[in-house]
């Protein structure tokens, strides 16, 4: 266990942050901490982090207390903080060495790691430019570097991909599986639910400072009531269709929105299939179909009773 | 020592706004300190003042007489005596005195009234005062011959006044240092008292630019999260900020080096040396103070600013000290700079005696008191500002 | 940018007025300590120790005429008293009286000037003694005494000339040239490889000198507002003396402004780097030329319009602080008129290059 968090609580005044959170990292886990804005994401790892204090709890770090003071602990964690912490007025190339040597001082060795880092995010043609003139995709992959160039053994990203193209987004989440088959426990947050759903093996669903779901992407789904949803184009249907349609076995909801009928099914198999039966018993001409497993999302939906994203 | 090292990245990248600050005021310093005579002397050395002689009253024989004991003292500027050119004259201080004798003073002053003869000059100025009382004096003294004596003739008369007024006290300067090392430990005085200004500037400036950007909090807890020690990390810190104000220090002294080559090594020019280099501990951890409460790299220059010009207008580095007012110096004394300046004069003006030196020594006590004190109250504001975030 | 247009230049007066407020007042004086060397000359010298003594204060006992504290003592114990800074200088009698100082200043000038006069005195009134026996009866000590002044105050011109008003008015227009930062703002604004919103108007259908006239219009309307606020301060808390032409007080605070406004959009086009060091130069050379006008020690002023009279004209600060001591001082508008024409060549010649940079300029980069 790499890390192990019980009981966590900590107030900002009469806020509760974290509300007797706690989670459990396995080695060789990407683990996803998933949660709307404000839900805590980032307090939680800045007090596994022994940034910030808090009032109770516990927090175990490669089976040993996490403080202030645990240096021989922190030589093996990387970070990649939320807001890009890097000096402006250091290149890219000078900005990784610094945190690199913040872990490791033998200049040899540095050098190559930094070499290999910079290669890794993609930044080599950028080595000598200033923070200032790197866009945001380029920025954050700098950030990255930062955080990875000593080899961790564990690797924190908190929000890596906030404000980046899709592509820049892409290349950071394929380096960090690359990072995972390389060894790299990853604990990971964000509150983009395809990312997580992408890349982690392990899920942890946080809200208002607890944590209210775990498991793996498909425990996660097997946990909610809802199975599949399907969406068929129609041109035009009357109340007595979908009175019929919310009749038939298996179906959880039905709707119809501009020329759209969204239905709902019950979790099991083939609750689908006696749905477009009917629409072809009835000769409704239908257009396009759809059919979507259920999300992340459809489970924080069914928890909280709010969507993920607001 | 990668926070070390960082810091003079940082320092490197904002080294075009520093020199800028270097450079100017080490002109300043290099200029004043050598076109300064000091205004105090201007009557001792002898200074001729320039004077516009203006005399309406004809071949008056007094008026002659008044113009040729005043041309002892005073270089005579002819300007015609039209308004618009005499005040171009005093506006670009061409001349600093002005005299007027009206038609018909001879003759009324003969005949024992007090007709008055009209001046213009800054009033309050040493050269004034001085012309006012050669003036009066001639003037009083003939007065008297010509209440007292009746056979003289006016001739006669202005010849004993004037062989009155030649009678000159001799003085002595008892130094026990030559000529030469006086002016230049005037001098030097006068380029350590600047320093002051500049030292202050540039090292708020710079100490103010490094912790503006170590105290910027996503990096600072970015590198709390590595293994280095807190300990360490402020100890590069500090060590870092010491190194920059010793270079710019060094840097500072280099032309006072430069210009009084080995006076600097005398035991004067070492006390010189050791006054500023104590000063320089006190403003980097006034500096340190500062850093730490400002947010951003504008505000570091405005506190820059404030702080170098404000300490040193009222401590004396731009108006000597013996002419400011009680209050203002009462108020000065609660900065360093005053107490570096002071030092600065006392080293100038001193003969080596053993208790000559128990002021000086004593002064850069109460700089390095101010060095440690301001130095434990930013340790207490970053102590107490680390647990409120907390 | 508030603070230093602002801020700074009330600060800053605040500091000068304490600075210079003890300046020239009488009150400050301190009696001067002084040693006698207490020899039999100094004692049959009558005369002179009656003279020393109406001067002198008794310890802990002054009166508005005395300028000396006196100590009586030996020569070896005065040369020591001297050495250690105990006394500004000692007085020996040894056929005459002879000062001995240890450095020239003030206070030797002034033991000195009384040794003078004494001597000068006694010698006028020997002569006279000598010439008309009866003259002691007739009053002559006290006539000695009693001295005339000859001398009547006429101002040249308007006011007189008085170099403590030069840092003050140096300091007005200092806050003008710190204006600078508002049309550094603007220009920067402007620019498409400075900012975004550069970037925005750039593509707008807009005429480049109008934005230009417009953002400039703003800003030394901005700059204007805190510059009388600032002459008010100096005008009425701290009592500086601006004489009393309304008018030409605005008209000079106006032309000021658009000076300080224009210099600093001239900076921000010309230099090519970064905003901070477009704001160091700016702060710099308006440093620089706060002091070649006279604003931290005014000879300065003095040297320069006798030595290099070019570098005062070519001095915007200079013109600036010019112009409102020649409103104070002259009854003429003549040097006036002079430094004001320069300025609006300033105001056309930082206006004409910022345009033409901005005109011309597509971008390489971003």
């Amino acid at each position: 266990m790499l890390i192990k968090v019980e009981d966590l609580v900590k107030s900002y005044g009469e806020l509760r942050a974290l509300d007797h959170f706690g989670l459990e990292v396995m080695e060789g886990e990407i683990f996803g901490l998933l949660g709307p804005n404000g839900s805590g994401k980032t307090t939680a790892i800045n007090c596994m982090l022994a940034l910030l204090k808090y009032e109770q709890g516990l927090i175990e770090v490669f089976g040993k207390p996490m403080s202030p003071d645990a240096y021989e602990l922190k030589r093996d964690i990387g970070v990649v903080m939320q807001n890009v912490a890097v000096f402006q007025e250091l290149t890219v190339y000078e900005n990784i060495d610094y945190f690199c040597g913040l872990y490791v001082a033998d200049k040899r060795l540095r050098k190559d790691l930094v070499e290999e880092a910079l290669a890794f995010v993609g930044l080599k043609d950028f080595q000598k430019f200033y923070p200032k003139k790197l866009s945001g995709g380029l920025l954050r992959r700098l950030n990255i570097a930062c955080g990875i160039a000593h080899k961790p053994k564990l690797l924190i990203l908190d929000e890596p991909t906030v404000a980046v193209d899709p592509q820049s987004r892409n290349k950071i989440l394929e380096g960090i599986q690359k990072l995972n088959q390389g060894g790299t426990t990853i604990l990971y947050t964000s509150h983009y639910m395809e990312e997580v759903e992408q890349i982690c093996t392990r899920i942890a669903i946080m809200d208002k400072g607890r944590i209210i779901a775990m498991g793996t992407k498909e425990e996660l789904k097997n946990m909610i009531s809802s199975g599949e949803k399907l969406t068929v184009e129609i041109l035009d249907v009357d109340d007595s269709v979908l009175e019929k349609v919310k009749g038939l076995p298996g179906i959880a909801s039905v709707e119809y929105k501009e020329n759209l009928l969204v239905v709902k099914s019950q979790k099991g198999k083939n609750n689908l299939v006696a749905l477009i039966d009917y629409l072809k018993s009835t000769g409704i001409a239908a257009g396009r179909i759809y059919s979507e497993p259920p999300t992340l999302n459809d489970v924080f939906l069914e928890i909280t009773g709010r969507e993920l994203r607001d | 020592m990668q926070v070390y090292k960082a810091l003079f990245k940082v320092i490197k990248k904002n080294l075009p706004m520093l020199m800028i600050y270097v450079v100017v005021f080490l002109f300043f310093a290099i200029f004043l300190s050598n076109v300064n005579t000091n205004p105090l002397e201007e009557d001792f050395t002898e200074t001729k003042v320039n004077m516009v002689f203006i005399n309406n009253d004809g071949d008056s024989l007094l008026a002659a007489g008044l113009e040729g004991y005043l041309g002892q003292n005073a270089n005579f500027v002819f300007i015609p005596d039209e308004s618009k050119q005499l005040q171009d004259a005093l506006f670009f201080k061409e001349v600093e005195y002005i005299l007027k004798i009206p038609k018909g003073f001879t003759a009324s002053f003969l005949a024992g009234s007090e007709t008055e003869l009209t001046k213009a000059a800054a009033p309050g100025s040493t050269s004034e005062l001085y012309l006012n009382s050669l003036i009066n004096k001639y003037l009083n003294t003939v007065r008297i011959y010509l209440s007292y004596t009746a056979n003289l003739t006016i001739e006669e008369l202005l010849a004993r006044a004037e062989e009155d007024l030649a009678q000159k006290t001799t003085v002595r300067l008892e130094a026990l240092t030559g000529k030469t090392e006086t002016t230049k430990s005037e001098k030097c005085a006068y380029y350590y008292n600047y320093l002051a200004y500049s030292l202050i500037a540039t090292l708020t400036l710079g100490v103010g630019a490094v912790m503006v950007v170590f105290n910027n909090l996503d990096l600072k807890r970015r590198t709390l999260c590595s293994p280095v020690k807190l300990r360490d990390l402020n100890l590069q810190l500090i060590l870092g900020n010491l190194s920059y104000g010793l270079a710019a220090w060094l840097v500072m002294i280099l032309a006072s080096i430069i210009m009084y080559g080995s006076y600097m090594f005398s035991g004067k020019g070492l006390l010189f040396l050791l006054n500023s280099f104590i000063f320089t501990l006190a403003i980097l951890s006034l500096s340190f103070l500062i850093a730490n409460v400002i947010k951003s790299l504008n505000a570091a220059n405005a506190v820059a600013n404030v702080i170098a010009l404000g300490s040193s207008f009222i401590s004396g580095v731009f108006v000597p000290q013996a002419l400011l007012g009680k209050t203002v110096l009462t108020i000065a004394g609660f900065t360093p700079t005053y107490w570096y300046v002071k030092t600065n004069n006392l080293i100038a003006e001193l003969v080596y005696q053993p208790h000559d030196l128990k002021p000086i020594f004593g002064n850069m006590l109460i700089v390095i008191g101010f060095a440690i004190g301001i130095l434990l109250l930013t340790v207490v504001i970053t102590k107490q500002k680390r647990t409120s975030s907390g | 940018m508030i603070f230093w247009t602002f801020l700074f230049p009330i600060l800053l007066a605040t500091f000068f007025n304490l600075a210079f407020a003890n300046l020239f007042n009488a009150d400050s004086f301190s009696e001067i300590k002084i040693g006698i060397i207490d020899n039999e000359e100094f004692r049959e010298n009558t005369s002179f120790v009656t003279a020393i003594q109406a001067v002198s204060a008794e310890k802990g006992n002054t009166n508005e005429n005395s300028l000396f504290v006196v100590t009586y003592t030996s020569k070896a114990e005065a040369a020591k008293l001297l050495a250690e800074n105990k006394v500004e200088g000692y007085i020996h009698f040894d056929g005459g009286p002879e000062l001995v100082v240890k450095q020239s200043g003030l206070n030797q000038t002034i033991i000195k000037s009384f040794l003078d006069d004494y001597q000068q005195l006694s010698s006028t009134i020997t002569a006279i003694i000598k010439e008309n026996p009866a003259a002691l009866q007739q009053g002559l000590l006290a006539n000695v005494f009693e001295r005339v002044d000859y001398l009547q105050e006429t101002p040249m011109g308007r006011g007189q000339p008085d170099a403590m008003v030069i840092p003050f008015y140096a300091l007005i227009a200092m806050a003008c040239l710190y204006g600078g930062f508002f049309g550094l703002k603007e220009i920067v604004a402007l620019q498409a490889d400075l900012s975004p919103e550069g970037a925005r108007v750039n593509v707008a259908p807009i005429h480049k000198l109008r934005l230009f006239t417009a953002s400039m219009f703003a800003a030394i309307t901005v700059l204007l507002v805190e510059i009388l606020i600032l002459l008010a301060y100096l005008i009425f808390v701290l009592k500086i003396n601006f004489g009393n032409q309304f008018g030409f007080i605005m008209l000079t605070s106006i032309v000021g402004t658009v000076t300080g406004v224009t210099f600093g959009a001239f900076i921000a086009a010309v230099v090519k780097t970064g905003e901070g060091l477009k704001i160091g130069i700016i702060i710099s050379l308006t440093m620089t030329m706060c002091f070649l006008s006279g604003m931290m020690y005014d000879k300065i002023k003095y040297i320069i319009s006798s030595r290099v009279p070019l570098l005062g004209y070519l001095n915007p600060l200079n013109l600036i602080t010019d112009s409102f001591y020649a409103l104070y001082f002259y009854d003429s508008y003549g040097q006036y008129y002079l430094n004001i024409g320069l300025l609006c060549a300033f105001c056309i010649f930082f206006s004409s290059v910022v345009y033409l940079v901005l005109r011309r300029r597509t971008y390489a980069s971003l």
